[in-house]
């Protein structure tokens, strides 16, 4: 591809993405992301995700989230993140759910060992008085090989607070990324979820979604001086009844080193 | 936990190959690094500058913020053999590249 063709394609992908990336209220709460153990000091980001469900049972229908944040590298093992959570159930309007603290401990040197690793930690405070708080404890795993990237997320969850279930919960999600280019990297995720490890039913009563993903990064060097934008889009097929029949799911999200 | 995932690290990183780059008024040196193919290695960047660098790849998937004056490791690897370019986040202008053969 010629040079000039190069930038023209770069442009139009970042508008795609910022399109994307705002096609919902600048609000707070998709969990339908990944999260790796790599972090970086010193620098901010602000990040941005969205999904919606779709899906032929209409209360499951148009079911969407949008968490907005913005996290800094404190230490050089530490990061830390502020999240708004807003939510839209089929038929309601937006709503307000929660503030959460974020927050990242990287234990390994990035590929020094044979796997990546970082413990992450939340505490989710309910916008309204009656409703619960929320704890969420996990491991981020990684590994790297040649241009193949796997991550790996494992969550313990739990209510804690007014009318809170008693119930462990518990989240995984999976991605192997093919490194391709910086501005394109397909890969393939899963996202499961279990309501009550003590309880966990049958497979078809938990939560299971698989698809395709792509992400990227654009550097902002002419833009700001510094910094990327980076984006991820995907679409999770559900796989169990108690999935929506399809999510798509946005990321964008800003860095500027300091 | 930490012992166990050293234990198992390959025999590539018990011998370690580290490799140098300088990072100064504007320019990485050497702006084109040559390492070995199929081997996992230690990069040492340091930053001669007065003001932050960082080392940032996608295709190494890597990025490091390194203090003026300060010396930082990554540790990349095992490649295929190909280019794979870098790049100061603070500017972007000054980028460079590992070849691994």
């Amino acid at each position: 591809m010629r040079t000039g063709a190069r930038a023209v394609l770069r442009g139009k992908m970042l508008v795609f993405a910022a399109v994307i990336g705002v096609a919902g209220p600048l609000n707070a709460n998709a969990e339908f992301k990944v999260r790796y153990p790599n972090i970086d000091e010193s620098e901010v980001e602000i990040e941005h995700n969205y999904s919606t469900t779709f899906d032929s049972r209409s209360q499951n229908n148009g079911r969407q989230s949008s968490p907005t944040e913005i996290g800094m590298g404190v230490l050089p093992f530490w990061f830390v993140e502020l999240e708004g959570e807003f939510s839209k159930e089929p038929g309601n309007k937006w709503s307000f759910d929660a503030t959460t603290f974020e927050n990242y401990f990287m234990l390994t040197e990035p590929g020094k060992y044979w796997l990546d690793f970082s413990i992450f930690a939340e505490y989710s405070a309910a916008a309204h008085s009656s409703e619960p708080d929320g704890v969420k404890i996990g491991g981020l795993f990684q590994k790297q090989d040649m241009k193949w990237l796997h991550t790996l997320n494992l969550y313990w969850e739990k209510e804690v607070g007014p009318n809170a279930s008693t119930a462990d919960g518990f989240q995984y999600a999976w991605q192997t990324r093919y490194l391709l280019d910086p501005l394109f990297q397909p890969g393939v995720e899963i996202y499961g979820q279990i309501d009550d490890l003590n309880h966990p039913g049958p497979f078809s009563e938990q939560q299971f979604r698989a698809g395709p993903m792509f992400a990227g990064s654009y550097g902002l060097g002419d833009i700001l001086g510094k910094g990327k934008l980076k984006y991820e889009v995907g679409y999770l097929f559900g796989a169990t009844t108690a999935t929506e029949q399809g999510t798509l799911r946005t990321r964008l999200e800003l860095e500027i080193p300091f | 936990m930490l012992a166990a995932f050293t234990a198992s690290t390959s025999p590539a990183l018990a011998q370690e190959t580290t490799y140098s780059l300088t990072v100064q008024n504007g320019k990485f040196e050497p702006s084109t690094l040559a390492v070995k193919a199929g081997v996992k290695f230690k990069l040492v960047v340091s930053n001669k500058g007065t003001t932050p660098a960082e080392f940032e790849s996608s295709e190494l998937n890597r990025e490091k913020v390194v203090p003026a004056g300060a010396s930082m490791p990554l540790y990349i690897g095992p490649l295929a053999p190909g280019a794979y370019p870098f790049f100061d986040d603070f500017d972007q202008k000054n980028r460079g590249q590992i070849v691994a053969k």
